[in-house]
């Protein structure tokens, strides 16, 4: 039973609970963030953080602001920030700052406008996740810098291909599809067929006929059965058999790029907790595709989309991918069993890794906060990017710069908001190991509205 | 320079969108502003609704948008303080005379209708006035990690009307066999239950979703049906069930700063004369999903647009 207090918190981050779940707003109302600078834009990151509900902030500021104006910068802090009690501020220190033990205590830093030396300071450390983001003018970058690889558990991508195993059908879900199939002999329920059987019947007729299955012939058969069945046949799921057709031509055998990536970073050294534990089930993965169990094929994602059937024939297909999800999750925990870890895999992250497991990605942030050159194997980013890149940079430890506009500096207003915007975006996603972040820089220019990203 | 002292803008709508605009133009020093809603506050709105706190729940969101501004007393151009005018109505009751006052309109608000009614009066005045008066309409929406940002110069540039057809269709329907004989998933069990059961139940009452009674006795039907059904019922949740009927949409604070922000720095290059009124891309998109996706484009003007297309005048 759930507290009144979670279930008003609930409701108020409801609209955003509805993106990332119960899980994700539990991590964020628990991290610990720490923001480094005191200007425009750190303010509208702390208010955006605040109203994530984030409530554990931390920000350093420097003896001396950025090059804001001091009464432009409490007007602002009034404005956005007003009760600011539960904020903690810490005015840099050398000492505190130097050791690595403070920056630890948090879970992700964003840097803001920060003096060269202490920016060097911080990106000499091995730190946790940075993201380091400023703006100028119409201009804003954002660079997302960690020393390890992030694993991102639940991409959340809205086009998924459904995991029907059409090609490879174990033995359970064999004989479910074939006493399913469209039978010349009881036409009166040939309505009531969900799409996967007819594609399966398909492929099967292929097969007999020693013809190629491609997603053109399946659909040419799925035609012919359906004229010689005649008028009972112009149902929806024959209709939806023939769009979702290329269901029957997948090999499940191969395993996409994003997995073959993620398996390559299996060993690879992790100190973040999460990480560390989305990385042991890569490797508990890896394992589990060498299984006689597995042969090769992912664990079985256990949800099927809506298919145009009966209520009795859907529920009894469903229960089927229900039954070897299940039973594909226990190999898994079985694995996991015999590896040594120091922390325990609970079967909610287990079920979420294999639900989600198609679009399992592992990005590699900067390693660097400083650099603007771009790593000879990302494509090479175009001069202008470079020099804008360059420019933002120099702002941002304190340099001074021409104004390339000639407008006040309240025109430029916005773009604190939208590149604070940007930041906590990708703060959150971060954090909850959810959607995918920037991989690992991009531009943001107010004058056009269009973003340019780029790895360094 | 621009002189802004007698820029006046009007903000449609007080939700995220709004607020983040509120605070955009008000910091930017923009002395008159208008924001018109016929909203109270929600807690559900808090998450990202930073004007508004708990102890404002149920009052009007214009009233204490504008309180929360005026307040602060902040000096904008000119020396005068921002000042923040609110109208708790409906916008389509504002006269055309009304809306020729401002500078700018920009909107963050999450009706269709709403936005033609006003796009229709924008378009009128530019035409009324022979192209001597031009109010832009900046027009920004989000949902989830998405978003967009248009820029509608009436008269010049492709309008709001020009570009219905970028809308997505209106919410996934089921077809009836399926809800009535055949339901597979949850949301075929709700579709039902308001749809079939509550009219034959109840032939009198109109469904109404913010009583507890009702949702109460929809809450109960579904589940009725899914063991009737053998559907899985764990997913028919208040939360889960308000969803579906009232097709709410994800919102986070941080796709509504940026597109409030992207609408903001819009007005900000045509009041400094940065924008080209036939020719720069006038409409963007946003996607936060992957990465970080943002792109404009230049929407043509549709000829054939029945409010400021060739042939209005045969209506």
């Amino acid at each position: 039973m759930i507290n009144s207090t979670t279930s008003s918190m609930a409701e108020k981050f409801d609209r955003q609970i509805r993106l990332w779940g119960l899980e994700g707003q539990a991590i964020l109302s628990s991290s610990r963030v720490c923001i480094v600078g005191r200007c425009l834009l750190s303010q509208e990151i702390l208010k955006d953080l605040k109203l994530l509900g984030l409530d554990r902030i931390t920000l350093v500021c420097e003896d001396k602001s950025a090059d804001e104006s001091i009464e432009e910068l409490e007007k602002q802090e009034n404005f956005l920030n007003a009760d600011g009690k539960d904020i903690n501020y810490v005015l840099w220190d050398k000492k505190m700052m130097e050791e690595p033990s403070f920056w630890w205590n948090f879970d992700i830093i964003v840097v803001t406008a920060l003096s060269f030396a202490r920016l060097e300071l911080l990106d000499k450390m091995s730190l946790p996740p940075m993201l380091v983001a400023f703006c100028d003018e119409f201009d804003g970058y954002l660079r997302f810098v960690s020393q390890e690889p992030h694993f991102v558990l639940h991409s959340h991508r809205q086009y998924a291909i459904p995991d029907l195993r059409l090609d490879r059908p174990w033995n359970d879900l064999e004989n479910a599809l074939k006493s399913l199939a469209p039978n010349a002999s009881s036409l009166d329920t040939v309505h009531t067929v969900p799409y996967a059987a007819i594609i399966y019947s398909a492929v099967q007729d292929l097969r007999e006929a020693g013809t190629r299955v491609t997603r053109d012939n399946i659909r040419e058969c799925i035609s012919t059965v359906q004229v010689s069945f005649g008028p009972s046949a112009a149902a929806v799921n024959f209709a939806q058999a023939k769009k979702f057709a290329y269901l029957g031509a997948l090999n499940s055998l191969s395993i996409p790029e994003n997995i073959e990536k993620c398996l390559s970073f299996a060993n690879v050294p992790i100190k973040l907790p999460v990480n560390r534990e989305i990385q042991a089930l890569v490797r508990i993965l890896h394992k589990y595709l060498k299984s006689e169990h597995a042969l090769n094929q992912l664990p079985v994602e256990g949800s099927i989309p809506d298919m145009d059937s009966s209520t009795e024939n859907y529920n009894r297909l469903k229960s089927v991918y229900q039954r070897k999800a299940a039973e594909d999750i226990h190999w898994l925990e079985k694995i996991a069993s015999q590896e040594k870890l120091d922390f325990e895999l609970t079967y909610d992250v287990l079920t979420t890794f294999c639900r989600n497991i198609h679009s399992l990605r592992v990005m590699e942030p900067s390693r660097s906060a400083l650099t603007a050159t771009y790593s000879p194997h990302a494509a090479p980013i175009e001069a202008s990017y470079y020099e804008i890149l360059q420019k933002l940079q120099k702002k941002q430890i304190g340099a001074y710069i021409p104004p390339t506009i000639g407008l006040p500096a309240p025109a430029f207003y916005s773009m604190m908001s939208i590149t604070a915007g940007l930041t906590v975006q990708e703060l959150a996603k971060i954090l909850t190991h959810q959607f995918v972040p920037v991989e690992n820089t991009f531009l943001f220019n107010g004058l056009t509205n269009d973003i340019h990203a780029f790895k360094t | 320079m621009t002189d802004l002292t007698s820029v006046s803008v009007l903000v449609l709508g007080a939700g995220g969108l709004g607020c983040e605009m509120l605070k955009n133009l008000a910091l930017q020093g923009i002395p008159t502003v208008h924001v018109v809603d016929m909203d109270t506050i929600e807690l559900t709105n808090l998450n990202r609704q930073f004007l508004f706190t708990e102890k404002d729940v149920g009052r009007a969101k214009v009233e204490v948008a504008a309180e929360y501004i005026n307040s602060r007393e902040i000096v904008g151009a000119g020396g005068q303080l921002v000042k923040v005018t609110p109208h708790f109505q409906d916008l389509t009751l504002f006269t055309r005379d009304f809306l020729a006052q401002f500078t700018f309109v920009i909107s963050g608000l999450d009706s269709v209708e709403a936005r033609r009614h006003v796009n229709a009066e924008l378009v009128k005045i530019t035409l009324e006035s022979q192209f001597q008066k031009c109010i832009p309409f900046i027009d920004g929406a989000s949902e989830g990690f998405k978003g967009h940002c248009k820029v509608i110069i009436p008269g010049f540039s492709a309008c709001y009307e020009c570009s219905l057809n970028t809308l997505p269709a209106k919410t996934e329907t089921y077809p009836l066999c399926t809800v009535a004989n055949n339901p597979r998933k949850p949301e075929h069990l709700i579709e039902y239950a308001l749809m079939v059961q509550w009219p034959q139940t109840f032939p009198d009452v109109s469904f109404d979703y913010e009583n507890p009674d009702h949702l109460h006795w929809l809450t109960e039907q579904s589940i009725d049906r899914a063991q009737s059904y053998a559907i899985d019922a764990s997913a028919l949740t208040p939360n889960f069930i308000l969803g579906v009927i009232k097709n709410i949409v994800p919102s986070v604070v941080s796709t509504n700063a940026i597109i409030a922000g992207q609408c903001c720095i819009a007005m900000t290059r045509l009041l400094y004369d940065l924008y080209d009124f036939e020719n720069s891309p006038n409409f963007s998109i946003f996607n936060g999903e992957e990465g970080a996706f943002s792109h404009s484009y230049l929407h043509s003007r549709d000829p054939n647009c029945l409010i400021c297309g060739d042939n209005k005048q045969t209506l």
